[in-house]
C-alpha cells in the first residue's frame, strides 16, 4: 500500500509542474488515505488521543485545585463517551473491543505511578496500529456505499445512536474512568502542596506535564533543582530553572552559583540572544570575563545602521572602547581598517559622483557604476579603483597603489584586482606594464605573481586577441601545460614552437590539419617540420 | 508493505511514523471545529508536504494557508491556527501577532501548534507579553520524517547551530522521544553504541522516558537489532568535502529539500521546471543515486537502450490480446522510466558542465591533498587564490575548515594571513562567521601549547565525573580532532588512488573517488564488528566526546518469539547534527558489503554548504 502510494506520488510528480506538484502528490496520498484520515482520526486515534488531551488538562485543572472542575470532567466524559458510542455504533460489526482495549490501557498501565499524558497518548499510537488496518478494511467492506467526501453521513449518526443502549460495559467503564480521575486529583493536590522531589518535577517539564516551581523556595532547593535539570539534559527545563534563580535570588547570589555550572550560562546566554536582552547578554558576558564574546556581540550591534557613515561611526566608538584590551588587539586592527575603509569610500564616491557628472571621464562615460562603492569589501573596492582610477598618482585616495599601500595588500591581490579590472577596459598595453619588472641592472622581465597561466585565463575570458594572448602564453614555463592552453586558445605558433621544444614531430604532423589552409601559421608549422635541426624524438 | 526488491534483511516499514504524523495533525485541525485559517512557519513547509498535502489540511477545515513572517493576518475565519516551530523568536512574533489584532479591535481563536514539542520558555514569551489566555497550545510530534524507505529525518537543520554552536540542549527531549517513537513501533533496540557528548545524552533520555513508559512488551517484537548514535563533531571532514556520488552531486548543486529536488529549465529541456521526489521506490534513481558519478552515464545510455527495445516489442506483437497486456502493464511503466531516465540524463548534463568550469579539476586536487596531507603548501596557495579572486564565500570557507580540520588547526601565520584576506575579500562583518567558527572548532589557529593542553583536558575529564569540569575545559580549548591519526588508524585512504575500481567498487572510499573513506561510516563499520568500543580504543580517544556502549545479553535476544530473525542486522545510525548523501551511500555499500541493512536518521540532511551556511554571523 505505502509502496503504491509513493510511486503514485512520484508519478504525478514527473507530469506535474510545481504547483500541481503540491496538490497531486497531496490529493493522491490523501487519496489513498482517505479512510484512515477520517475514520482513524476521529475513531481510534481520535477519541485515545481525544481523551489523552482531556487526561492532561483534567490534571491541569486539578492542579489548579479547584475541586468544581473534576466535576466538569466527568461531565465532559460522558459527552466523550456518548461521542464514543455513536462512532463505534456506526461502524456496525465492529466491536468495540478494540477501542475498550485502547482507552482502558491508561489507568492500567500506570499502576500507580504519577500520571503520564504522553505515556497514554504512545500507548493508544501502539495499540492503533495493530488495529487500524483492519479497521479500515471493514469499513470498506461494511460500507460500499461510502462517498469519499462523506464517509459517515449524518443520518446513519443520528439514526444510530439512540439504537443503541448504554451497555454495563459502558457503565462499568465509565466508573473505572472516574476512579481513576479521582485518583489523578488526590495526586494533582499533593503535588500542589508539597513540593516534588527536583527529578519528579524536571521530568514533568520535560515530558510536557503541568508543574510547579513555587514551591522551591530554599536556595538549597533552587539550585537542586537547577542541578537535577543539568543532569537530565533537557534544555527546557535548564533554561526555565536558571531563569527561575534568576528572578527568585538576590544578583550576587544567582552569578556565585550561575558561574559554577557552564551548562547552565550556555542556556542563559541563548536565551538572553533569542529574546534580544542584549545589555543583559553584555552585562553577563563582562562578568564571566568572556571579552571576547562581549568584543562580538557589540561589534554585532555596531552593524546595526545600515549607512556606511552611521557604521563607521559605531564601530569606532566599538574600537575605543577596546584599545586597552592587548588580547583583542588584532581583531581591533581589523575593524579600524574597517572604518578607515568606509570613510575613504565614501570620499572617492563623492568625488566620482562629481567626475561622473562632469561626463568628460572616458571610463566612467561608458561604463557608469552599476552599485555603490561604500559598504563594499576591501577587495571590490581596490577592483573599483582600478577600472576607474588605474593611472592616478598615489598620492589620490583613490589610487590603487595608494589603496594597496595603505591597506598593505600582497602582490598578488592586486595583481588580481588590476588585471581583471584592465582586461575588462581591454587596455592591454596597461597590463603589459603591469606585468613588467624592472631587474637590477635597469633591464625588463615580464612576471607575473600569480602565474602567467592564469593572466592568460583572465585575458582570455575578456575576449584578448591571440597576439596578445600568444605574448603571455610564451611565458607560461611548464611546456605541457602551455601547450593545452595554446591549442584551447588556438594560439597556433606557440603550439608549433612547443611542439618543436618537446620535440615531438608526430604530434606537429597531427596538428597540421588544425591549422587554417593557406595561413601564414599554417606555413610556420610546414617550416617547421622541414627543419632538420630539430633532434626530433619520433 | 513496502515491497522489499533488494534482497537481504527486511527494512521495517517507516511510513507508520508518517502516518501516525498526520492523523495526529488531522486530529489537531479537527479538535476545534469550524473553517480556520492556518498559518505555517517557513520552516515547516517542505517538511510538512512529506506528511501531509495543501488538499488534506483544507479537507480539514482549512480555509487559507499563510506563510509565518512578519506581515499581518488577514483571512476571513474567526480562528487562527499557527504551525511552526517551538522557537522563542517565532512565538514572540506570534504574540506580536496577536497583540496586533487586539489593538485592532480583531477578535479570533488562536489556537498555536508547536512541533515537535511544546517548550515550556514558549509558554513563558506568552505569558510575558500577555497573551497566554487568548490562545491554546497543542503538540504535534512530527519528529522524524520518512524521506525514503531507509532514510529518516527530523528536517531541523537548526539544531546544529543550536547545540553545536550555542550548547543549547532543547531538542535533545525531541531527539531522545523519536527513538522512544522508533521503539515503540518496531521494538526495543537490544544494543546501542555512542561517539559524542551529545549522543551519550540522547541515549540518557531515551532511557529515562523508557522507563517512564514502564516495560511494556512491544506488540511488534524487536526489529531493529543496533543503533548508532554519532555527534556530528566527531567527524566534520566528510560532510565538507565536495560529493560526487550522483545523489550527493545533485543535493550540492540542485539542492535536495525533503527528499525533494527542483530541475530548471536546463534540465527539463522545456521552459518549466520540474519538482520531483527522490526515492528508492523509483527503479532508475535507485540504481544510480549511490553510484561514483563517472559510472553514472554509462549505466543510463545503456538503459536508454534497453528502453527502446522494450518500446519496440510492439512492432512484434501478435494478438490483440497480447497489445492489450501491452499497453495495460508495460506501456504505463515504460513511460514513467522514460521520463525518469530523461530528467536524469538531463541533470547529468548539468552537473558536467557545472563541474568543467576552470578550477574544478584543481579543487579537486586541493581537497585530495588536504586529505592525505600531502602538498598542503600548495592546497594553501590554491585557497588563497580562491579568496583573492572572491571565488564564493561559502566554498572558500569550506576549503578554509577543510584545511583547519584536517590540519590540527593552522599555524598563526596562515591563520592570520588566511583571515585578513579573507576579510578584505568578502567584507570584515564576516569576523562574526569566523568567530563562530573558531567556537566549532572548525577554523582555528593551532596553539604551541595545544598537545599538551589537549592531554591535560583528556586526564581531567577523566578525573572528574560530574562531567562540568570537562565541558569548561572543551569550551576553552578548541575540540581538536586529530584527523590525520584517525586517518592513518582506520585507513581511511586508500594505499593506491591509482587505479582505483570505481564501476565495481570494492571499497568504501569510492564515494569520494577513491580518495578517502567517510570517517563517521568507517568507524561505525569498526564498532559494529567488534560489538563495541573494544580493540579501537586508541581510536575513539582521538575523537571529540566519550563513547559508550549497552548491549543486552546474547540470550535475550533470542527470547522474544515475535522478534523478526533478521533484526540483528538492522542497524539504525542517527546522526545528530545532520548527515550528507554521501555518507547515506557509503552506509548503503557497507551494508552490501557485510550483510548489514541500514537505516539513517539524522536531525537534517546536510552538506558543506548548508553545514557553513547554517552557522554564518553576517548574511
Amino acid at each position: 500500500m505505502a509502496g503504491k502510494d509513493q510511486a503514485r506520488m512520484a508519478a504525478a510528480a514527473f507530469t506535474a509542474d510545481d504547483e500541481d506538484y503540491w496538490e497531486e502528490s497531496a490529493v493522491s496520498s490523501s487519496k489513498k488515505n482517505m479512510f484512515d484520515d477520517e475514520e482513524e482520526g476521529f475513531t481510534v486515534l481520535g477519541v485515545s488521543e481525544n481523551k489523552a488531551a482531556r487526561l492532561s488538562s483534567a490534571l491541569r485543572s486539578t492542579v489548579g485545585a479547584d475541586a468544581l472542575f473534576a466535576d466538569d470532567d466527568n461531565d465532559d466524559i460522558t459527552w466523550e463517551t456518548s461521542s464514543n458510542i455513536s462512532n463505534s455504533s456506526s461502524h456496525g460489526s465492529i466491536t468495540s473491543a478494540d477501542y475498550r482495549s485502547a482507552r482502558y490501557t491508561p489507568p492500567t498501565n500506570r499502576s500507580g505511578s504519577l500520571s503520564t499524558s504522553s505515556s497514554s497518548r504512545s500507548t493508544a499510537a501502539t495499540v492503533t496500529l495493530g488495529t487500524s488496518q483492519d479497521n479500515s478494511l471493514s469499513v470498506q467492506f461494511n460500507k460500499p456505499k461510502m462517498t469519499r467526501s462523506e464517509p459517515m453521513s449524518l443520518e446513519d449518526a443520528i439514526v444510530d445512536v439512540p439504537a443503541k443502549q448504554v451497555t454495563a460495559t459502558e457503565v462499568s467503564k465509565l466508573e473505572t474512568e472516574i476512579q481513576f480521575l479521582r485518583r489523578q486529583v488526590q495526586l494533582g493536590e499533593r503535588a500542589r502542596w508539597t513540593s516534588l522531589p527536583v527529578k519528579e518535577t524536571i521530568k514533568r517539564i520535560i515530558l510536557g506535564q503541568p508543574y510547579s516551581l513555587e514551591a522551591y523556595k530554599s536556595l538549597q532547593d533552587k539550585l537542586a533543582l537547577l542541578d537535577a535539570a543539568i543532569k537530565m539534559h533537557d534544555g527546557d527545563a535548564i533554561t526555565i530553572t536558571v531563569l527561575f534563580l534568576k528572578k527568585t535570588v538576590r544578583k550576587s547570589i544567582f552569578q556565585q552559583e550561575l558561574i559554577k555550572r557552564p551548562v547552565a550560562i550556555n542556556h542563559l546566554i541563548h536565551f538572553l540572544w533569542c529574546h534580544y536582552d542584549l545589555d543583559e547578554l553584555e552585562e553577563l558576558y563582562k562578568m564571566l570575563r568572556r571579552m571576547e564574546d562581549v568584543f562580538v556581540l557589540k561589534y554585532k550591534q555596531a552593524l546595526a545602521p545600515s549607512k556606511a557613515a552611521g557604521r563607521a561611526q559605531s564601530i569606532a566608538a566599538v574600537v575605543r572602547s577596546f584599545q586597552h584590551d592587548s588580547s583583542l588587539a588584532p581583531d581591533s586592527t581589523l575593524l579600524l581598517e574597517q572604518c578607515t575603509l568606509l570613510q575613504r569610500q565614501l570620499q572617492i564616491e563623492e568625488e566620482d559622483k562629481k567626475i561622473a557628472a562632469g561626463g568628460k571621464h572616458p571610463v566612467f562615460k561608458d561604463h557608469p557604476p552599476k552599485a555603490q562603492l561604500p559598504l563594499t569589501p576591501l577587495t571590490t573596492t581596490l577592483y573599483y579603483c582600478s577600472f576607474y582610477h588605474y593611472n592616478e598618482s598615489d598620492s589620490s585616495l583613490s589610487s590603487p597603489l595608494s589603496i594597496k599601500r595603505d591597506f598593505q595588500m600582497s602582490d598578488k591581490q592586486y595583481t588580481w584586482s588590476a588585471l581583471n579590472a584592465l582586461a575588462k577596459l581591454h587596455r592591454w598595453k596597461e597590463i603589459e606594464a603591469l606585468l613588467t619588472s624592472k631587474n637590477w641592472f635597469g633591464g625588463t622581465k615580464m612576471k607575473a605573481c600569480i602565474g602567467f597561466e592564469k593572466v592568460v585565463e583572465i585575458l582570455s575570458k575578456q575576449k584578448a586577441p591571440v597576439d596578445i594572448l600568444s605574448k603571455y602564453l610564451a611565458y607560461i614555463e611548464d611546456p605541457n601545460e602551455r601547450l593545452a592552453l595554446a591549442a584551447k586558445h588556438k594560439c597556433h605558433r606557440i603550439v608549433v614552437d612547443t611542439l618543436i621544444q618537446l620535440k615531438d614531430r608526430a604530434a606537429l604532423e597531427d596538428y597540421r590539419l588544425k591549422t587554417p589552409d593557406y595561413s601564414l601559421e599554417r606555413q610556420y608549422l610546414i617550416t617547421a617540420l622541414n627543419n632538420s635541426q630539430v633532434k626530433w624524438k619520433n | 508493505m513496502a515491497v522489499s526488491a533488494v534482497l537481504g534483511p527486511k527494512l521495517p516499514d517507516l511510513q507508520y511514523l508518517k502516518r501516525l504524523a498526520r492523523d495526529q495533525l488531522v486530529h489537531l485541525l479537527e479538535s476545534s471545529p469550524g473553517r480556520k485559517d492556518l498559518v505555517i512557519d517557513p520552516d515547516l513547509m517542505t517538511p510538512l508536504d512529506r506528511i501531509a498535502g495543501a488538499s488534506l489540511l483544507k479537507q480539514h477545515g482549512v480555509d487559507k494557508i499563510f506563510k509565518l513572517d512578519r506581515t499581518k493576518i488577514h483571512g476571513g475565519c474567526d480562528q487562527l491556527v499557527y504551525l511552526v516551530r517551538s522557537k522563542l523568536t517565532t512565538t514572540k512574533l506570534i504574540a506580536d501577532q496577536i497583540t496586533a489584532d487586539i489593538r485592532d479591535n480583531r477578535k479570533r481563536k488562536y489556537k498555536i501548534i508547536m512541533t515537535p514539542r511544546r517548550l515550556q520558555v514558549c509558554d513563558m514569551v506568552l505569558e510575558h507579553e500577555g497573551v497566554f489566555g487568548l490562545v491554546s497550545i497543542e503538540e504535534l510530534h512530527l519528529d522524524l520524517i520518512p524521506l525514503d524507505r531507509d532514510l529518516l529525518s527530523m528536517e531541523l537543520p537548526q539544531f546544529f547551530r543550536d547545540y553545536f554552536l550555542h550548547g543549547d540542549q532543547t531538542w535533545l527531549a525531541s531527539i531522545a522521544k523519536s527513538l522512544v517513537n522508533i521503539q515503540s513501533l518496531f521494538g526495543p533496540i537490544p544494543n546501542v553504541y555512542g561517539q559524542g557528548r551529545c549522543a551519550k545524552m540522547v541515549a540518557d533520555m531515551v532511557d529515562m522516558m523508557m522507563s517512564e513508559l514502564g516495560e511494556r512488551q512491544s506488540p511488534v517484537g524487536c526489529e531493529i537489532g543496533h543503533l548508532f548514535l554519532i555527534d556530528r563533531d566527531v567527524d566534520y571532514v566528510t560532510p565538507l568535502c565536495t560529493q560526487v556520488t550522483y545523489e550527493g552531486l545533485l543535493d550540492d548543486i540542485f539542492g535536495i529539500k525533503s527528499g525533494s529536488v527542483e530541475f530548471g529549465p536546463d534540465v527539463t529541456g522545456t521552459d518549466k521546471s520540474i519538482k520531483i521526489m527522490l526515492s528508492g521506490e523509483d527503479e532508475v534513481f535507485r540504481a544510480i543515486r549511490d553510484r561514483h558519478f563517472s559510472n553514472v552515464f554509462g549505466f543510463l545510455s545503456a538503459k536508454a537502450k534497453e528502453l527502446q527495445t522494450s518500446y519496440d516489442k510492439r512492432h512484434n506483437l501478435k494478438s490483440v490480446q497480447d497489445m492489450k497486456q501491452f499497453v495495460s502493464e508495460e506501456l504505463s511503466n515504460l513511460k514513467k522510466q522514460h521520463k525518469a531516465l530523461t530528467l536524469h540524463i538531463g541533470a547529468c548534463e548539468t552537473i558536467t558542465k557545472n563541474k568543467s568550469r576552470g578550477d574544478f579539476e584543481e579543487q579537486m586536487r586541493t581537497e585530495h591533498g588536504l586529505l592525505e596531507g600531502v602538498d598542503v603548501r600548495e592546497c594553501i596557495n590554491f585557497i588563497e587564490e580562491s579568496i583573492n579572486r572572491q571565488h564564493s564565500r561559502t566554498e572558500v570557507l569550506r576549503l578554509l575548515c577543510m584545511l583547519s580540520s584536517t590540519q590540527g588547526g593552522l599555524p598563526s601565520k596562515d591563520y592570520k594571513s588566511l583571515k585578513t584576506q579573507f576579510l578584505q575579500s568578502y567584507g570584515t562583518e564576516h569576523l562574526l562567521t569566523l568567530h563562530n567558527l573558531k567556537k566549532l572548532g572548525l577554523f582555528v589557529e593551532q596553539q604551541a601549547q595545544d598537545a599538551t593542553a589537549n592531554k591535560l583536558a583528556d586526564k581531567m575529564a577523566a578525573k572528574l565525573t560530574d562531567g562540568m569540569a570537562s565541558l569548561q575545559l572543551q569550551l576553552q580549548l578548541p575540540k581538536k580532532s586529530q584527523f590525520r591519526a584517525v586517518s592513518r588508524k582506520l585507513n581511511l585512504i586508500p594505499k593506491s588512488a591509482e587505479n582505483f575500481e570505481l564501476r565495481n567498487p570494492n571499497d568504501m572510499a569510492y564515494v569520494f573517488s577513491g580518495a578517502y573513506a567517510p570517517l563517521s561510516c568507517k568507524l561505525i563499520e569498526q564498532v559494529l564488528q567488534r560489538e563495541g568500543w573494544t580493540g579501537v580504543e586508541d581510536i575513539a580517544k582521538l575523537l571529540p566526546g566519550d563513547n559508550f556502549v549497552h548491549l543486552k545479553a546474547k540470550s535475550a535476544k533470542g527470547k522474544a518469539s515475535g522478534s523478526n530473525p533478521d533484526s540483528d542486522k538492522i542497524v539504525l545510525v542517527y546522526f545528530l547534527g545532520g548527515c550528507s548523501y554521501t555518507e547515506v551511500s557509503a552506509l548503503r555499500f557497507l551494508g552490501k558489503q557485510k550483510g548489514y541493512r541500514f537505516l539513517v536518521a539524522t536531525t537534517a540532511l546536510t552538506n558543506g554548504g548548508r553545514l557553513i551556511e547554517s552557522v554564518s554571523g553576517w548574511k
